[in-house]
């Protein structure tokens, strides 16, 4: 098990590189320089050539590149131009809110997902079936941003229920917390319930057809024992896989909607930071992000292990 | 009674059309009888005949600006309302969907093209295999839509870079998909025959593991076409898609959402539009699985 | 089976919706009433994030519009961009216009504590010296020093007519702090923003908002309040600038009485607004836009070609796509606007708004214009910028021109409005400057983007600057108005505003480029 963790750990070295290589090239691809951002529109171009030396903006880039690299291989991912902090205090200070947001929207999907997808799936073909099927695709099909506007019309602006946008920490009670959240979170995990009721529909399917549970049944097992003790469990695997993989795109989703919503999280750093060009927080947040998205798939693998013995992580 | 040689290849050929004519009606059978891929494609059939038809509704340009006929509500003279800047909403929307789906359809083509070329290499060459996959997990490591952002601010606001990034963004994405098919394959035994026979690495690919990927490569090809619209509906809703004044369906999304609160027409029309068409797209998509997938077909009986 | 958890799913849902939403009645019954007990908070919704608090660092308007509230200035701008003072007592200029003295305020106490003192004012200045474009541009060689224990003294080569208007500037605004905070400062500006205004800065949580505190010990002038002049209140405790950079968040969020104010109102929607009685739109005079011509490279190099497009602009129509109301600007042909009594001049109205497309054709072909493609840069970060941009594209199409229009954001924006050789035309826009030489694009000097090169316009700035006395000043003025019209380095459309919205409960909006809000009170 530690060898296999390890393994992962060492393979994720050459993805990183990667990684950086390609943040870095896009990023200094981009017109627009962050000096003529901070200095604003009145600026001489005498000003901004002054600020973008200060910054080393005008470097080689293959230099800018060799000390942005030594820096993250010590752990130091760099000074935002902006905000009188370092890369990682920006990155951990928008990091809150994005993760409340993921977590519940995947909260949300998840109690809404698994139930609907094992009833479809013991009820193949039927009405109720093909309603939540249907009910799923239309979910894929709706754009987070658009459920989004919807959401807050109906909700905020019509019946006044809850806030417009904005957001408030945990620091400031649990429930005011929840209430800026409810509405992004449903917009957010809409999709990622409509793929886990698909996959658990699925993959609740093919188990429940395979012999083991045939003969389970023939056994005279309870039904009800079938369904939520064996077939579940086996089936949670891919579904795990799913919740895996979109937690990930939650995250990117989370993006979008925290603009819709003015949510201060990880997206709406990113999305600002292109927009005032803070190249050294594109660069670190993005980095960070990846990080963050390959330790969770590694994190869902092992897991894997617990849930389903039969898979030897050794293996591969 | 020997028959001759002649006679034998003859039969062989009757044998062989009657057998192929009988898999296409089977699989047309199988095709109507499949619900979720007949719905997609009438949907998509509609989507399309919209685009085609929709211009014959409508006398108005879509670029035709009118500051006295802003804001007006859906109607006889313009069905879909007018935006903003009083151009009609109708052939907005309609040049929109040749815009949109445009996008989605290049994307969907781009990456199979790429994804299948990266995916069969990747899967024969044990060597490349670390490579390419490398920078595949390197590409997947992004989320989409944040790359998607950051190289559209690297190219510039064109319709050829929203093209170009959402493609750097999915391939991978097919390459895996291609990969994974294409390595069940390679293990089978005949590839291995071939192999031991001296067949060239470059026929075993393209005319023994190629054909076999094609399913996959289809329906992962469908969803890419789904998520280029939508991908491309969230980059021009952030500023970051299509110029304006063109009117992509995502552009139109942005308009609309600076008046949802006076002008509910300009989300609602766009945006029932992709949602529409993505719906097409996925259940037709979901359907094509169920028709090209053995391992499925066997679950429904 | 499966009713029972359909059933445990609503369930769980109604649950969590009725538990946040019973939540959410609490809570606000509680602020409401920590509202009344004391001087209660202000929610601003602002439209963008500063890039820095230091004032001096930037000509962001963000920047400008929050530090206001913190720091001030040794004098200031009434409603009619008169200068008044503000930390000094009085000031008093000599007869051959080159020394000012300052007598400072007497115990005016800093956000620390500490008083302010002669040393404190004279490494402020010091600083905005050398900091600042104006400092740079025209103050380079005079010097600030201390007189006695509560004066100081501005020393200049030569007479600067305008040198008062310029330390009251609100761009890159002379703010004092202590001599300490200011050696602090680092090439990335100040590391603590203290300073002597009615609001004292708390936290500035990126993103988010920047907190704002009521100064207690606070001394206000008691003349009449005006502009950024006169007796400061703050009647609130607390002022949060959230950032709200999505308009149609602000919009839903100023209706819904989440923010107290809502800057930035886009104007199609201020009709809405108007139906609605918990707010009220406040329309506010915000300079102007306007093209900018390449002047150093391709078509427009040649004045007759900046003439034809001149001729041929119907601003009318321009305004009205970009503001959408009569309402919301004002066909004006003067840099300096009316309220500015000082300056303004009537001179050049007959070159504005023309119409005349016969002209611009015959000036076109004067300028041998032979379909060559002309690249305008336009933003739709700001959407009035992009408005008028399409319809000036449309206009000029029908005379025949070949026309671009290449939107950006506005940071690729200002990078390629650098370019000389790739385009043509930008569109930008221009805050009201209290004096002619803040405009950038009438000096050669600055080498501002579109290169404005023209020694008459150069010699009249200069002229301004040294004039005797400010009726002199705005006869040349007058002057630099009419060559403005003949050599046309940009072309404004008309005046334009901003719309703020509030709540109808709050009351003393002020407004001078950008909103005030120390005397605002929440009834």
């Amino acid at each position: 098990m530690k060898g296999y963790i390890l393994k992962r750990l060492l393979s994720l070295i050459p993805v990183l590189m990667v990684v950086s290589v390609v943040v870095f090239l896009i990023i200094h691809m981009t017109p627009g320089d962050p000096a003529s951002v901070i200095l604003g529109p009145e600026a001489s171009p005498r000003e901004v050539a002054e600020l973008r030396e200060q910054l080393g903006l005008n470097l080689p880039l293959y230099q800018q590149f060799a000390n942005w690299f030594i820096g993250i291989v010590q752990g130091d991912l760099g000074y935002s131009y902006f905000m009188s902090e370092s890369v990682l205090e920006a990155f951990v200070s928008h990091l809150g809110p994005t993760f409340s947001l993921a977590v519940l929207a995947q909260v949300f999907a998840i109690i809404l997902a698994i139930p609907l997808g094992v009833i479809a799936a013991r009820r193949r073909g039927s009405v109720v079936d093909q309603s939540f099927m249907g009910l799923s695709l239309v979910g894929i099909s709706v754009p987070s941003f658009l459920l989004g506007l919807f959401l807050i019309l109906l909700f905020a602006v019509e019946l006044k229920w809850l806030p417009v946008a904005g957001y408030k920490p945990l620091s400031n009670g649990v429930f005011l917390h929840l209430r800026y959240l409810v509405l992004p979170a449903i917009a957010l995990g809409a999709m990622q319930a409509a793929l886990i009721a698909r996959m658990t529909r699925s993959s609740m399917l093919d188990i429940l057809n395979a012999n083991y549970i045939k003969t389970a049944r023939s056994k005279g097992v309870k039904e009800k024992m079938i369904v939520y003790k064996h077939a579940l469990r086996n089936a949670f695997i891919p579904i795990l896989t799913v919740i895996g993989q979109t937690f990930g795109t939650l995250v990117a989703g989370a993006a979008v909607v925290e603009t819709v919503f003015n949510i201060p999280g990880i997206g709406q750093l990113i999305v600002n930071s292109v927009e005032r060009r803070d190249f050294a927080v594109i660069q670190g947040t993005i980095m960070l992000v990846a990080i963050s998205y390959v330790m969770i798939n590694l994190i869902i693998d092992l897991l894997y292990g617990v849930i389903d013995p039969r898979v030897r992580l050794s293996r591969k | 009674m020997q028959p001759s040689p002649v006679n034998q290849e003859l039969e062989l050929l009757t044998v062989k059309h009657h057998i192929k004519k009988e898999r296409r009606e089977l699989l047309f059978r199988r095709f109507f009888s499949n619900k979720l891929a007949l719905t997609g494609c009438i949907i998509i059939s509609f989507i399309l005949l919209f685009t085609l038809v929709g211009p014959l509704l409508t006398s108005h340009d879509p670029y035709e600006l009118d500051a006295k006929k802003r804001l007006i509500a859906p109607g006889a003279e313009y069905l879909f309302g007018t935006d903003n800047y009083g151009r009609d909403l109708l052939s907005r929307v309609v040049h929109g969907a040749k815009v949109s789906i445009g996008v989605g359809f290049s994307v969907a083509l781009i990456t199979s093209i790429f994804g299948m070329m990266i995916g069969l290499y990747a899967a024969y060459f044990r060597s490349l295999d670390n490579i390419l996959m490398r920078v595949c997990d390197g590409l997947m490591a992004f989320p989409a839509i944040l790359l998607a952002i950051a190289i559209m601010a690297a190219l510039g606001p064109r319709v050829e870079n929203v093209i170009i990034a959402l493609s750097i963004v999915f391939t991978p994405y097919v390459a895996r998909t291609v990969r994974s098919a294409a390595l069940v394959i390679k293990e089978q035994t005949y590839i291995e025959a071939l192999r031991s026979q001296g067949a060239s690495s470059l026929r075993i690919i393209w005319s023994n593991i190629a054909p076999n990927v094609i399913s996959p490569l289809v329906v992962q090809a469908t969803f890419i076409f789904a998520d280029s619209i939508i991908t491309e509906a969230a980059l021009s809703f952030l500023g970051a898609g299509i110029p304006a004044p063109a009117p992509s369906w995502g552009n139109l999304l942005y308009d609309g959402k600076m008046v949802i609160f006076n002008a509910w027409w300009m989300t609602v029309f766009p945006g029932v539009a992709i949602m529409l068409t993505v719906l097409g797209l996925n259940l037709f998509g979901d359907g094509l699985r169920d028709l090209l997938d053995p391992h499925n077909n066997k679950a429904k009986k | 089976m499966k009713k029972v958890s359909l059933f445990f799913l609503v369930l769980v849902l109604a649950f969590s919706i009725i538990g946040c939403s019973g939540a959410d009645k609490t809570d606000s019954k509680t602020s409401e009433s920590g509202k009344k007990a004391a001087g209660g908070e202000l929610q601003v919704a602002y439209n963008a994030q500063p890039p820095t608090l230091d004032p001096l660092l930037t000509t962001a308007v963000a920047t400008r519009d929050i530090t206001r509230h913190v720091f001030e200035s040794l004098v200031t701008f009434n409603q009619n961009f008169e200068v008044e003072p503000m930390l000094a007592e009085k000031y008093e200029v000599s007869e051959d216009g080159k020394t000012i003295t300052f007598e400072l305020r007497k115990g005016i106490k800093f956000h620390n504590g500490k008083e302010m003192t002669v040393d404190d004012v004279v490494a402020s200045m010091n600083r905005w010296i050398a900091v600042t474009t104006l400092g740079k541009s025209f103050f380079t060689k005079a010097t600030f020093k201390a007189s006695g224990n509560n004066a100081v003294i501005l020393e200049m080569p030569e007479r600067l007519t305008t040198a008062l208007a310029m330390l009251a500037d609100p761009g890159q605004a002379a703010v004092i702090t202590p001599k300490e905070v200011v050696e602090g400062a680092t090439e990335k500006g100040l590391a603590e923003f203290i300073g002597t205004g009615p609001y004292k800065f708390v936290e500035w949580k990126t993103d988010q908002y920047v907190h704002l505190e009521k100064f207690k010990e606070y001394q206000s002038l008691t003349t009449e309040s005006s502009g950024l002049a006169g007796k400061k209140e703050a009647f609130l405790d607390d002022i949060y600038f959230q950032f709200v950079t999505d308009a149609s968040t602000r919009l839903a969020g100023i209706q819904t009485g989440e923010y107290d104010v809502a800057n930035a109102i886009p104007f199609d929607n201020a009709e809405q607004l108007e139906a609605n009685e918990d707010v009220k739109n406040h329309v506010y005079h915000n300079g102007f836009n306007g093209v900018v011509f390449n002047k150093k490279a391709r078509f427009f190099k040649d004045v007759k070609a900046r003439q034809a497009v001149n001729a041929a602009l119907d601003e009318e129509e321009i305004l009205m796509a970009a503001f959408s109301n009569g309402n919301f600007y004002e066909l004006e042909h003067g840099l300096m606007i009316k309220d500015q009594a000082d300056w303004y001049s009537e001179v050049g109205k007959d070159q504005y708004n023309q119409r005349d497309s016969e002209k611009a054709k015959k000036l076109l072909k004067e300028a041998g214009y032979n379909g060559q493609e002309i690249v305008i840069l336009a933003s739709r970060d700001y959407e009035d910028h992009y408005n008028a941009a399409v319809v000036v594209q449309q206009q000029l199409q029908k005379l025949g021109m070949k026309v671009k229009l290449d939107v950006y954001d506005w940071p690729t924006l200002l990078q390629k409005r650098g370019d000389a050789n790739a385009y043509d035309i930008f569109v930008t826009g221009f805050p009201t400057e209290p004096i002619p030489a803040k405009y950038e694009f009438l000096n050669s000097a600055s080498e501002w983007p579109g290169w404005t090169n023209d020694p008459k316009m150069d010699d009249l700035l200069d002229k301004i600057n040294k004039a005797a006395s400010q009726e002199e000043a705005k006869e040349y003025f007058a002057q630099l108005q009419e060559e403005f019209y003949n050599y046309l380095p940009i072309i404004k459309f008309g005046n334009k505003t901003t719309i703020t919205t509030t709540r109808s409960n709050i009351e003393g909006m002020g407004f001078l480029q950008g909103i005030i809000l120390w005397n605002i009170e929440k009834k």
